[in-house]
């Protein structure tokens, strides 16, 4: 794990100092609500419907257990008891009071977290392949470039205010886990025929209102040229995108507006010019932040363990959880368990601050300290003996924590939606809640297979309906709470955008029509089909007509 | 959801944030900022707008409260309800179980 220098732990301590004036000022009436939005704003902290809400950074989601503890800190001393880790990998506060954020971010800075560039129009958390450093086909860790932007973006005084939010993603697998075709810039490490290592640079990409699947601006660039390259994009942007209309401000409308040769021309251009120069990335340097992410010290283990094999025969319930949970880590005897944030009828995402000291305590014992946020809300402890894992499911279980859902139909994303978000026209995390209440049977969960239900309260789209098998949106009619929804979504690499299949349903009739989808998809599957196949294969028909009647064709 | 009462009639309250906390509050009948919806004060014309309005901004130069807005509410023999689901949601704390006892508001 990368640990601050004395460099960051001084900018986190200044900026903390700097946000206590502000806040004073602020309800002292020296400053005006409209002078404060914005120095709050770069602090991660918005106005919600019925508090402020604060959200922390998570770089690349990783953390070790005491910034886990410190997390479950902050729900207990500032906040409500717990809180809900994002589709960005980072962690929202839904309560803390603005008297209260100074000290709350002063106690983030002592585990060296904050939750700077978390908004506003900059360079925000760069996201990374969760099971990077653990997943068998990498070709490197993707966070040690992730730490490497990381330390370029913060507080880049050119890119501090950008014509719109900027999200760059990294993946270091050809699978791609990280969604890099739905970023602003999303890098994805491939070899070329010489069998060196470095990115394939992808722009442009994005969800939201207008849901933009991203182009390769470039298909190899080398590890050296990483900033630069970055640098040369973001100055481009940040000279042509629009700033007089807040929907035509990303990227991804820039490139529709120039066309994506001329844009990468105008990169071209501005990357020969400062190439090779201040910000050219030596091997010496990233093998400085390689060390940080080295793998930890795995025991050599030969056999498969006796009593893992056993717990597993003998346990049905544990043997459900390995079967769906737990995925192989590259070194033999080890595993990639998922920690599901999506038990039956909950909030998809939360957690208490009791179960976040409990997976921070996991971790330390059994996964060498160290824990991951996923974009599909989930945590994961990258590297635990098989040895260990029925000892982990069994202290997981007893903390509600040992839904045995990853990757299956009620491991839902949702984001806050009108429960809590300002911007939302309806409710997500019931929504949610009544799915997995509907689809709870293990058993039918089983058979159903892999399937991603996704569910954004407005088309901002946090909670990534464009890519799921399954979106849900969240739509105003009238006042009234509609949900349309989209189907054949792919976030990774046959990225594709959902197709509106039809009129929208109503809060109450919505659980419904997913169960109507689902059971079309048993029906009409062919074995070893997945939904994305079925979809492909069969298009939207079959959907339609059960959903609306053979009339909609 | 609970089933509503009929509406009496049809009226006008102010509602904003509090700068401290950011909890939801309304202008009430005693020209005091309260969390209870039940106790906020109609708007019963122009004038009455007019005066109404004014104390929002005293409140907001005296860093009381942010973002203070005229909401449309329905008079029912129970009391004051919110037209839209967002201001039903605003009012009552969100719809699911969040660990701590719920306002005692309007049910959504
Ligand atoms: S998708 Fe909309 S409702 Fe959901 S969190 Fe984002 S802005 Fe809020």
């Amino acid at each position: 794990m990368y640990r601050y220098d004395q460099f960051d732990h001084t900018i986190v301590r200044e900026r903390v100092n700097q946000f206590r004036d502000q806040v004073a000022r602020r309800l002292s009436g020296a400053l005006t609500e409209d002078e404060f939005r914005p120095l709050r704003l770069m602090n991660g902290l918005y106005l919600q419907l019925h508090a402020y809400m604060l959200r922390v950074a998570i770089p690349y989601g990783t953390l070790w257990s005491k910034q886990m503890r410190m997390l479950a800190h902050i729900a207990r001393r500032y906040d409500r008891g717990y809180g809900h880790f994002t589709t960005r990998q980072n962690i929202q506060f839904n309560w803390p009071k603005l008297e209260d954020v100074p000290d709350l971010l002063a106690d983030l800075a002592s585990v060296e977290m904050h939750a700077i560039q978390t908004s506003g129009n900059s360079i925000r958390n760069v996201t990374a392949d969760h099971f990077a450093g653990v997943a068998d086909d990498e070709l490197e860790d993707s966070r040690i470039y992730a730490e490497i932007i990381r330390q370029w973006s913060t507080l880049h005084p050119e890119f501090s205010f950008l014509p719109r939010k900027f999200k760059i993603a990294v993946s270091g697998a050809p699978t791609d886990r990280a969604a890099v075709r739905f970023h602003d810039i999303g890098l994805q490490m491939r070899q070329n025929i010489r069998g060196e290592v470095g990115f394939e640079v992808l722009v442009g990409g994005g969800q939201g209102r207008t849901p933009v699947i991203a182009e390769t601006i470039r298909d190899f660039l080398p590890k050296r040229d990483l900033l630069s390259y970055l640098e040369a994009i973001l100055r481009v942007y940040n000279m042509l995108g629009r700033r007089d209309n807040i929907y035509k401000a990303r990227i991804k409308i820039l490139l529709k507006e120039t066309g994506l040769d001329r844009f990468a021309a105008l990169v071209e251009e501005e990357w020969e010019r400062i190439r090779g120069g201040a910000l050219d990335l030596p091997l010496d340097e990233i093998n400085r932040i390689r060390a940080y992410f080295a793998p930890p010290r795995y025991e050599l283990v030969v056999d498969p363990d006796a009593a893992y094999q056993a717990a597993r025969r003998s346990d049905r319930e544990f043997d459900r959880w390995c079967v769906n949970n737990v995925l192989p880590n590259k070194q033999p005897g080890y595993g990639i368990v998922n920690i599901s944030l999506k038990p039956v009828g909950k909030a998809p995402g939360d957690a208490t601050a009791d179960q976040m000291d409990i997976i921070a305590d996991l971790a330390e014992a059994f996964s060498f300290d160290e824990l991951r946020v996923t974009h599909k809300q989930n945590i994961v402890l990258g590297h635990v003996r098989l040895a260990d894992l029925h000892t982990v499911w069994q202290q997981l279980d007893a903390a509600g924590l040992a839904t045995a859902n990853f990757g299956l139909a009620s491991d839902i994303i949702a984001c806050p939606g009108l429960d809590y978000c300002n911007l939302a026209n309806a409710r997500s995390i019931p929504v949610a809640q009544r799915i997995s209440e509907r689809f709870a049977d293990p058993e039918r969960l089983a058979r159903i297979g892999a399937i991603r239900i996704n569910i954004s309260g407005c088309i901002n789209a946090c909670g990534h309906h464009h890519v799921g098998d399954i979106g849900i949106l969240g739509v105003d009619r009238r006042g009234e709470e509609y949900y349309q929804i989209t189907l054949g979504g792919d976030p990774a690499d046959n990225a594709t955008i959902g197709e509106i299949i039809g009129p929208s349903f109503s809060y109450d009739e919505i659980v419904d029509a997913i169960e109507t989808i689902i059971s079309t998809y048993e029906t009409i599957r062919k074995p070893e089909e997945t939904f994305s196949d079925t979809w492909r294969r069969t298009g939207a028909t079959p959907f339609k007509e059960t959903l609306y009647g053979p009339a909609h064709n | 959801m609970n089933k509503k009462s009929a509406i009496q009639f049809e009226a006008r309250i102010i509602t904003a944030n509090m700068l401290v906390s950011g909890n939801v509050l309304y202008l009430d009948e005693k020209r005091c900022w309260d969390e209870n919806i039940a106790n906020a004060q109609i708007i019963k014309n122009d004038e009455d707008l007019a005066r109404l309005n004014n104390m929002s901004q005293d409140a907001v130069m005296n860093s009381i409260i942010v973002g203070p807005y005229v909401m449309p509410v329905e008079c029912h023999s129970a009391g004051l309800q919110p037209v839209s689901k967002r201001e039903l949601i605003r009012a009552s704390g969100p719809t699911i179980p969040t660990g701590f006892p719920e306002k005692g508001k309007p049910n959504v």
